[in-house]
C-alpha cells in the first residue's frame, strides 16, 4: 500500500511541474513595454531659431498673397 | 476506511495528470480551408483591403501617408497651429504604436504562408493566380518590414545588419532569429520572382505581374544594386510611360472609385468604395494643420511653370494634393535618373531627370552638367545612399523626386536611404529630436519574450 501512495505523490508531482517556464507575461510586464523617448524644453537659442524660422514663414506668405 | 482513502488518492491523481495541455489548440494535421476556393478567401480579404484602403500593411492607407509625411521635412510642425492623433509632431510620437507593426504584418505573412503551405491545387487557373498573389503579397510585406524595422542598407555591412525573421512556413513553434538584411532581401527577391514566373496579368488580383516587378525594382534600388533597379525600371517605364498636364493632375487628385487605374498607375490602394468621412478629413482638415517647409517650397524654382506647384499646396502653403498610395510610372523614371548616376553614367541619369522635369514643367529647358543648380549647403540631405557627399546631379534627382513624390508615402523613407539626418522641431516650448535610431522601428517587448532569439533594434534596448 505504501508503494501506491508514493505512487500517487509522484504523479502529482510530475503533473504540477507541467510547463511551468511558459508562464504567459504578468500584467505588469505588458504595462512596462512601452517605449517612451524623452522630450527636453527648448533652450532660449533653439526658441531664437524658431521665432527666427516663424518670422521667415510670414514674410513668405505676405509675398505670395502679393503675387 | 482505508481503501476508500486510496480510491480517493488515486482518483486525485489522475484527475491532476489527465488535464494536462486541455488548452493549447495545437493545429497539427488539420487546416481549416479545404478547396481552392477557401484557400483564395483568405487572399482576397487582403486585397479587399488594398482595393478599400483599409489596412495599412500593404500598400498603406490614407492615415499612413500623411502621419509618415509627418515625420519627414515636407511639413513643418514648429509651425503647426493644432494638432491631431494623425499628425503626430514627430515620429517619437509614433514610437508606441510602431512596436505592433512587426506584430500585425506577420498576421498577413501566417495567412500567406497557409496558403502556400497547403493549399494543394496550384496547377488550375485560380490555384495559380492564388499561387503568385501570396508570392507577391508575402515579398510585399517582407519589403515593408525590411524599410520600417530594418537598419538602412549598406552594402559593406549587409551581412551585420539585423534582418527580418524569415518564416516561409506556418509553424507555431517556430522561434526563428533576425538573420541579416542581406537574407531578407534575398527572400523578398526570392518570393517575388516565383510570382513573376507565374504571370498574373488579371487585374482583378491587383497584384499582378506588373506589381510584382515593381517591388523588385524597388527591393533592388534599396539594396543599391543600380543595374538591376535599371532593367526592371526601364521595362516598367515603357509599359506605363510618363503622363503630363491635364491628364497628370486628374491622375494625381483622382478619387475612388475608379473604373480603371488612374493615369500610369502600376497599382494604386484605395481604388474601391465611396470617399469616406475619414478620409476627407485627412485629406481637409488634417494635413492642412501645418504647412509645407519654406525649404521644399523654394525647390519649385519654376514656380506656376511646373504643374506641381499649384497641386502641391495653396498660396498659404498648405496642402492641396490629395493623400496618394500607388506606385506609377514616375517612380520608375526617377529610380532610372538614380540608378545611372550611382553607376556614373550621367549622360543617362540625367536623359531621365529631364524626362521628367519636362512632362511637369512648361517651356522647359533641359538641365546640362554644366547648368545643374548647386548642391544646398543647407539641405537636410547630405549624402547619397552609398553615403557620398552629394554631386550637384544626385541633389538634383532627390529635390526632383522630393517635388514629384510629395505626399505619396516617400519622402521619410527618402531621408533614411540617404544617410539617416537629425534634425528637430519644436512645439509648446518642447523640443522633438529626430535622432538617427528613429528611423528604425522598435519590436514590441512581447514579441522579445515571446521569441528569445529575436534581438530588438539599437536605441530601444
Amino acid at each position: 500500500m505504501k508503494y501506491i501512495l508514493w505512487c500517487c505523490f509522484l504523479l502529482l508531482g510530475l503533473s504540477s511541474c507541467d510547463n511551468s517556464k511558459e508562464l504567459t507575461p504578468r500584467i505588469e510586464e505588458i504595462i512596462d513595454s512601452e517605449i517612451v523617448i524623452p522630450t527636453p524644453r527648448l533652450t532660449y537659442e533653439e526658441q531664437d531659431i524658431l521665432d527666427a524660422e516663424q518670422k521667415a514663414f510670414d514674410e513668405a506668405l505676405a509675398e505670395r498673397a502679393s503675387e | 476506511m482505508k481503501r476508500y482513502i486510496y480510491y480517493i488518492l488515486l482518483f486525485v491523481s489522475g484527475y491532476c495528470t489527465s488535464c494536462d495541455d486541455y488548452l493549447e489548440v495545437k493545429t497539427y494535421g488539420q487546416v481549416l480551408p479545404e478547396t481552392t476556393e477557401d484557400y483564395a478567401t483568405l487572399i482576397y480579404t487582403h486585397l479587399n483591403n488594398i482595393e478599400t484602403a483599409t489596412s495599412d500593411k500593404i500598400l498603406g492607407n490614407f492615415n499612413d501617408v500623411l502621419r509618415f509625411e509627418c515625420f519627414s521635412d515636407n511639413l513643418n510642425a514648429s509651425l503647426m497651429k493644432t494638432t491631431s492623433s494623425y499628425t503626430p509632431t514627430y515620429v517619437g510620437s509614433y514610437i508606441a504604436s510602431a512596436i505592433y507593426r512587426f506584430n500585425n504584418l506577420f498576421q498577413v505573412v501566417k495567412d500567406v504562408n497557409i496558403v502556400l503551405d497547403n493549399m494543394e491545387d496550384k496547377e488550375s487557373e485560380l490555384g495559380k493566380k492564388i499561387t503568385a498573389v501570396a508570392y507577391t503579397l508575402r515579398g510585399i510585406l517582407y519589403y515593408n518590414m525590411m524599410r520600417e524595422l530594418c537598419e538602412p542598407y549598406d552594402k559593406q555591412r549587409a551581412n551585420e545588419i539585423m534582418g527580418i525573421p524569415i518564416v516561409d512556413h506556418f509553424d507555431m513553434e517556430a522561434k526563428p532569429g533576425r538573420g541579416n538584411i542581406q537574407v531578407t532581401a534575398d527572400f523578398i527577391i526570392d518570393n517575388l520572382e516565383k510570382a513573376i514566373a507565374l504571370n498574373l496579368t488579371d487585374d482583378e488580383y491587383i497584384l499582378t505581374i506588373d506589381v510584382a516587378k515593381a517591388y523588385l525594382a524597388r527591393t533592388y534600388f534599396w539594396i543599391q544594386n543600380w543595374e538591376k533597379t535599371i532593367a526592371v525600371a526601364k521595362e516598367l517605364l515603357e509599359k506605363y510611360p510618363l503622363i503630363e498636364g491635364e491628364a497628370y493632375e486628374a491622375m494625381i487628385q483622382s478619387k475612388p472609385p475608379f473604373e480603371t487605374k488612374p493615369g500610369n498607375m502600376i497599382v494604386v490602394s484605395y481604388g474601391q468604395g465611396m470617399i469616406s468621412t475619414a478620409f476627407n478629413t485627412r485629406y481637409a482638415t488634417d494635413t492642412r494643420r501645418r504647412p509645407v517647409s519654406l525649404e521644399f517650397a523654394g525647390l519649385f524654382k519654376e514656380k506656376e511653370r511646373d504643374i506641381r506647384y499649384a497641386i502641391s499646396f495653396d498660396k498659404t502653403f498648405l496642402n492641396k494634393k490629395r493623400l496618394n498610395m500607388c506606385i506609377r510610372g514616375a517612380e520608375m523614371c526617377l529610380m532610372l535618373a538614380e540608378g545611372y548616376a550611382h553607376l556614373s553614367d550621367e549622360e543617362n541619369a540625367l536623359l531621365y531627370l529631364n524626362k521628367l522635369r519636362e512632362k511637369r514643367i512648361k517651356d522647359y529647358v533641359p538641365l546640362a552638367m554644366n547648368t545643374l543648380p548647386p548642391v544646398d549647403p543647407s539641405a537636410m540631405i547630405k549624402v547619397d545612399a552609398e553615403g557620398k557627399n552629394l554631386t550637384p546631379l544626385m541633389a538634383s534627382i532627390l529635390n526632383e523626386r522630393r517635388k514629384e513624390l510629395y505626399m505619396e508615402y516617400d519622402r521619410w523613407f527618402e531621408l533614411k536611404r540617404n544617410g539617416r539626418p537629425e534634425f528637430w522641431v519644436g512645439y509648446k516650448g518642447i523640443k522633438y529630436e529626430t535622432k538617427k535610431y528613429l528611423y528604425t522601428f522598435p519590436l514590441w517587448k512581447q514579441d522579445l519574450r515571446v521569441n528569445p532569439n529575436l534581438v530588438q533594434n539599437e536605441g530601444y534596448e
